[in-house]
């Protein structure tokens, strides 16, 4: 496991609740697999930021453990492996992304010349080369995302903890962001993430949990966090043929784009179809199980949860 | 090597700063003016006579009621260029430095919260060293050649100036972790470095026995020995000047009053949440 988690517990101020203490996290236990998107997702005040910065040491825990690659987050050493996308971190207003990303990767030890090569390859790879000698105070927010998250990359960290990672982003820089996270998974770099928009956390999550109150709802995969409601959406390219009207009438079919969309309520009726495709020669070009988003199911595991 | 990263980004960004440009800048000037207003006449190293700005030559038999008085304006005026001035310019370093969006970027590195704040401290006081030593350095360069002489004890000024500043940024660092208020920081230090510093330095508790003097004169006496003796450290350096000798008790005061503001300063830091 990268990130284990025992039964963490904060209560901000006095220690205890009685003597006026506010409980941010209520005995949290999770763990993390190496090579895992893992998302955490809360409304506000649930405690998925104190979570982090608990596993970053910034905040300390009132009880319970934590280990990330089975160091225990006490030890500030447990953080050479571990970079950190914060929310809203604060860049030095006159300094430049190349002069910045150099210190950053210094404090984590990284050397010229593999700092210096690194450097080049993250500016490269978030398009930000032609930025790289330009003042922070110049930038804009996104570019500003992209340089934190160069500057947690910088030293090729094992774990990545990201804080509303796509916050000010452009839908092009939200697509170049997943398929980067995607990238770093694949090459088997763990990464935890923290993120109100539950429509990118979907596209990319292996696994989520909900955060509440200080407890977690539920964890698990998006299939077990979203389960499916029942029926499948069956597309198909081109023209149904007019024998099949008949058959098709009694589900709501739409068309677009030369797709044909068949919303089928039973596995029995998806099986019947399957085989009408079959005996006339239709290629299928898929069939989705019917489930709610992400942000359905959130609101409504929000909703039946006590507070 | 961590920890030097982060002295060496510190003083980078401190010395990056626009108002330390501008600092540079004015006693870039100030030694300008040096160079080109004062003419010392001097034979093998010795000041034969002083001319301002072409006046009338003062002849070196007048100098000796000169140096003393000169020395005194030319300390104080280092001194309030290059301690006053850069403990107000540097007032915001730590509290801001504590400030949430900043300190998440020291604090999720492997360097532990002690090496962070003797970073952040350490690069500061290398960043304003640099500017003192460049300041009584060029203008030590420049007498040297006017005269011939190269007096490398002269130099030994550098020493108090260094630790007024850095004896000052250890209590601004205990501030700035108590408060994370640029303001009180600044204000603070700057009354200390201002007033204060010149009560504590001339209080009179010291010649009597401790049980003639009054509670009041007694917590004066520690603030004396706690705070930081900027005043004394000053006049020291205007003896290292005059070539008179040097009291070392404020040096020792200064170090170990420093270390313990700076060892609580740490301990405060290492406890707290952000």
């Amino acid at each position: 496991m990268s990130i284990e988690i025992h039964s963490i517990v904060k209560i901000y101020g006095k220690e205890s609740r009685k003597k006026g203490g506010v409980r941010a996290l209520a005995g949290v236990s999770l763990s993390v697999s190496s090579g895992e998107i893992f998302a955490l997702i809360g409304p506000n005040g649930a405690g998925k930021s104190t979570l982090v910065k608990i596993l970053l040491g910034i905040v300390h825990p009132t009880s319970g453990t934590a280990t990330i690659l089975d160091r225990p987050v006490s030890d500030h050493s447990a953080r050479e492996s571990v970079g950190y996308l914060p929310e809203n971190m604060h860049y030095p207003p006159l300094l430049t992304p190349h002069a910045f990303l150099h210190a950053v990767g210094s404090l984590h030890g990284v050397r010229h010349p593999e700092l210096s090569q690194r450097i080049a390859f993250l500016l490269e790879l978030l398009d930000m080369k032609k930025w790289e000698r330009t003042a922070f105070k110049k930038f804009s927010k996104g570019m500003m995302q992209r340089i934190g998250l160069a500057q947690a990359l910088v030293h090729d960290p094992q774990v990545l903890f990201l804080d509303e990672p796509s916050d000010g982003l452009d839908p092009i820089g939200r697509k170049d962001f997943r398929d980067l996270l995607k990238r770093l998974r694949d090459e088997g770099k763990t990464i935890f993430m923290n993120s109100h928009l539950l429509s990118e956390v979907e596209l990319v999550a292996d696994r989520i949990a909900v955060i509440r109150s200080g407890s977690i709802l539920k964890t698990g995969s998006l299939n077990e966090i979203v389960p499916p409601i029942g029926g499948f959406t069956v597309t198909i390219r081109g023209e149904l043929p007019e024998e099949m009207y008949d058959a098709l009438s009694i589900y709501p079919v739409t068309t677009a784009n030369g797709l044909a969309i068949i919303e089928v309520p039973t596995a029995a009726d998806l099986e019947r179809l399957q085989s009408m495709f079959k005996t006339q020669n239709i290629a299928v070009e898929s069939i989705v199980a019917r489930r709610l988003t992400l942000e359905e199911s959130f609101l409504s595991l929000i909703k039946e949860s006590p507070r | 090597m961590k920890f030097l990263a982060l002295v060496r980004y510190t003083m980078r960004e401190t010395l990056s700063q626009k108002i330390m440009i501008l600092l540079f800048a004015v006693l870039t000037v100030v030694i300008g003016l040096f160079v080109f207003t004062i003419s010392l006449n001097a034979v093998n190293g010795v000041v034969e006579s002083v001319s301002i700005y072409g006046s009338k030559p003062i002849a070196s038999s007048e100098l000796p009621s000169l140096i003393p008085d000169t020395a005194q304006v030319f300390i104080v005026f280092i001194f309030i260029a290059t301690v006053v001035l850069c403990v107000i310019t540097t007032a915001h370093v730590i509290p801001e430095s504590l400030a949430a969006g900043t300190v998440v970027l020291f604090l999720s590195k492997p360097l532990s919260r002690a090496s962070i704040l003797l970073g952040r401290y350490c690069g500061v006081v290398l960043g304003i060293a640099t500017i003192q030593v460049y300041f009584a350095g060029g203008l030590w360069i420049v007498y040297s050649l006017k005269t011939g002489g190269w007096d490398f004890s002269l130099l030994l000024v550098c020493i108090p100036l260094v630790l007024s500043f850095a004896s000052m940024f250890a209590l601004m660092t205990l501030l700035g972790v108590a408060f994370r208020s640029t303001g009180l920081v600044a204000a603070v230090a700057f009354v200390h470095a201002t007033y204060l510093t010149e009560i504590l330095a001339h209080h009179a508790w010291s010649s009597r026995s401790f049980s003639d003097v009054s509670v009041l004169q007694r917590a004066v006496g520690a603030l004396y020995y706690i705070l930081p003796q900027v005043a004394d450290l000053r006049d020291s350096a205007v003896h290292i000047l005059k070539g008179q000798p040097v009291f070392l008790a404020s040096y020792i005061v200064a170090v170990f009053s420093g270390a313990v503001m700076l060892a609580a300063a740490v301990t405060m830091f290492r406890r707290m949440d952000f």
